[in-house]
């Protein structure tokens, strides 16, 4: 029944991962998530991710002891000169007065993985949330934000996910300094329906929310990068209370798919599937659901830097990826479970990285014109819908 | 038809869907269905998430595909990709809230709205191990059920109560006829198949 077969060359470790769930799946015929997030059995905090002994990576997130490559942990430590340039009291500043000034080479050393230690202050400066917090209505917005009245309803759906969103992270539960994320992100996500009344809350942003002080640590800089992320990087009705920024990224995705991969699109179209209907998370949990955590961060490290088309250079390059896979898939589910299975797995962010910046090619204006005419869409059938039931 | 011939007995896929308020423990339901077993904290499902069990009925062997959506309203727009063309739907709620039972209750009117007259429903009123806590009497849900043409169960995934039945009496209630969708996709399956690999 599952149909996705394990890339002609991809290193052994990976397939032995890979054969190990296939042989799973084939036993019980079914699929879970296999995203690592099982119990953790240590805390590792910030150890770096070399040694072999580790059962969680740098996020506190679970992973598999054989399918840590040691090729990853190699080009971690590699670092962009850049960054070492960069590094200092001044941080924060340098990288802003860089982005101000487009420098190209903060975008290669980004492109190429901005270092645990800098990421903080790499997203809070990149994604423009530096300036949103300047620019704020008034001086401790987020502090004045606590204090304010939450809607019931979003206070009841906030609470049922806090402890559902990453359960099994080590980190999450307690950080080194003893505090709980669920105390974190309930005051991010109270805070964030608070400054967004018309979203409120959009069960996703749980996700987003907590992965950002995972890999931030600070809360208020944590904050303003989700709100800067939510509210200007993408479209600002992602999580809207009719989810229409996510139905309408996705028929986009499909028309550039039909241009950047026809081959799968084609494919897709013949087996019937509707991207928002079978991977909605990859936008509404921005990949922090579906990648591995350390690719996820690299993804998140450009996507703040570069905006919303990288989120399409990705969705793109996986389909392209995994093409093989994709058009060997003999229906819907097949289609599910192998972009799962791959996703999960794609601990590779390099790979994943270069293939999105050089082998899928994307304008602004493309992606501009196509979400003209998909909104337009959209608008003519809703009118269309309420003539016929008023 | 050729291909079933080999087979002992005839695999039925039949596509279910669950439906229900956030929380009400719809995850949870599948994860005990399909593996047995309960997370205290069970991830929340964004968009949905997909599964498989096989169950056998008399002579007959059914393969579920289940569906599981995410509880928030403002998915909604989602569902219908979800329950068309479904054989059997479990529609959820929480013993322990008015709410999710009127939630429940919605649910059920949008799907008898389709008029997919062959579709299984199911209501499960789940979370029934916190007696004390409870909001929904099982006479209410019961007298709503028989009303309203569905089968009813009160479950608990937490405590393993008529969680296996509850699917079990699905499969029995399915009607004999594969599902409408389940023929046409293994045939166009089975055609593609070569061309895949001639194609590059």
């Amino acid at each position: 029944m599952f149909a996705c077969c394990r890339r002609a060359d991809d290193g052994g470790e990976r397939g032995g991962r890979d054969d190990a769930l296939r042989a799973r799946l084939e036993t019980n015929g079914t699929f879970h998530a296999p995203t690592g997030r099982t119990i953790a059995t240590n805390d590792v905090g910030d150890a770096p991710e070399t040694s072999r002994e580790t059962t969680t990576d740098a996020y506190g997130f679970a992973l598999d002891p054989d399918a840590v490559a040691t090729r990853e942990a190699t080009r971690e430590r590699r670092e962009d000169e850049y960054w070492t340039r960069a590094r200092g009291e001044t941080t924060e500043r340098t990288l802003i007065e860089a982005r101000e000034a487009r420098d190209p080479a903060l975008k290669r050393a980004t492109r190429r993985g901005v270092p645990m230690d800098l990421r903080c202050d790499a997203w809070f400066a990149a994604s423009g949330a530096r300036e949103l917090m300047r620019m704020g209505p008034t001086e401790g917005y987020y502090e004045k934000l606590l204090l304010m009245r939450v809607d019931e309803k979003v206070v009841d759906q906030i609470e049922l996910d806090l402890a559902r969103t990453f359960p099994a992270n080590a980190r999450y539960e307690r950080d080194a300094n003893g505090v709980e994320g669920n105390d974190v992100l309930r005051r991010l996500l109270y805070a964030y329906a608070r400054h967004n009344r018309k979203t409120g809350y959009c069960q996703g942003m749980n996700y987003i929310a907590a992965f950002l002080w995972l890999v931030m640590g600070d809360e208020e800089k944590a904050f303003w990068t989700f709100t800067a992320l939510l509210d200007v990087v993408l479209p600002n009705d992602v999580h809207a209370r009719d989810i229409k920024g996510t139905i309408s990224q996705y028929k986009i995705l499909h028309k550039l798919l039909d241009v950047n991969a026809p081959k799968v699109a084609k494919h897709l179209k013949e087996l019937d599937v509707d991207l928002v209907m079978i991977a909605s998370k990859w936008l509404l949990c921005l990949f922090v659901e579906s990648f591995p955590a350390t690719t996820a961060a690299r993804v998140l490290d450009c996507i703040t830097y570069e905006g919303e088309k990288v989120w399409f250079r990705v969705a793109i390059a996986m389909m392209k990826m995994y093409e093989a896979e994709i058009l060997s898939c003999m229906s819907l589910p097949d289609v599910m479970l192998c972009l799962k299975h791959a996703y999960a797995n794609q601990t590779d962010a390099d790979a994943l990285l270069t293939f999105a910046f050089e082998r899928v090619s994307l304008a602004n204006k493309t992606i501009a014109n196509y979400r003209r005419i998909v909104e337009q869409k959209m608008y003519d059938e809703d009118l269309a819908r309420t003539t016929r039931n008023p | 038809m050729a291909s079933n011939a080999s087979a002992a007995s005839v695999t039925t896929q039949a596509k279910l869907v669950l439906l229900g308020d956030m929380g009400a423990g719809k995850s949870s339901l599948v994860l005990r269905f399909v593996k047995g077993q309960f997370h205290e904290y069970q991830e929340s499902t964004i968009g949905a998430a997909f599964l498989t069990q096989t169950v056998c009925v008399d002579d007959r062997t059914i393969k579920f595909e289940i569906w599981d959506t995410a509880g928030q309203e403002r998915y909604h727009s989602l569902a219908p990709m979800y329950y068309r063309g479904a054989a059997a739907a479990i529609i959820v709620y929480d013993i322990q809230s008015q709410s999710s039972f009127a939630r429940a209750k919605s649910w059920v009117r949008e799907l008898q709205k389709q008029g997919n007259a062959s579709l299984v429903m199911a209501l499960a009123g789940n979370k029934c191990d916190m007696e004390e806590k409870r909001e929904v009497q099982a006479e209410e849900a019961e007298a709503y059920a028989a009303e309203n043409g569905l089968f009813f169960m009160e479950t608990s995934a937490k405590a393993a109560v008529n969680v296996t039945e509850l699917f079990h009496e699905i499969a029995v209630k399915l009607p004999r006829a594969p599902a409408p969708t389940a023929p046409g996709v293994v045939l166009t399956n089975q055609n593609r198949a070569p061309k895949n690999s001639q194609c590059c």
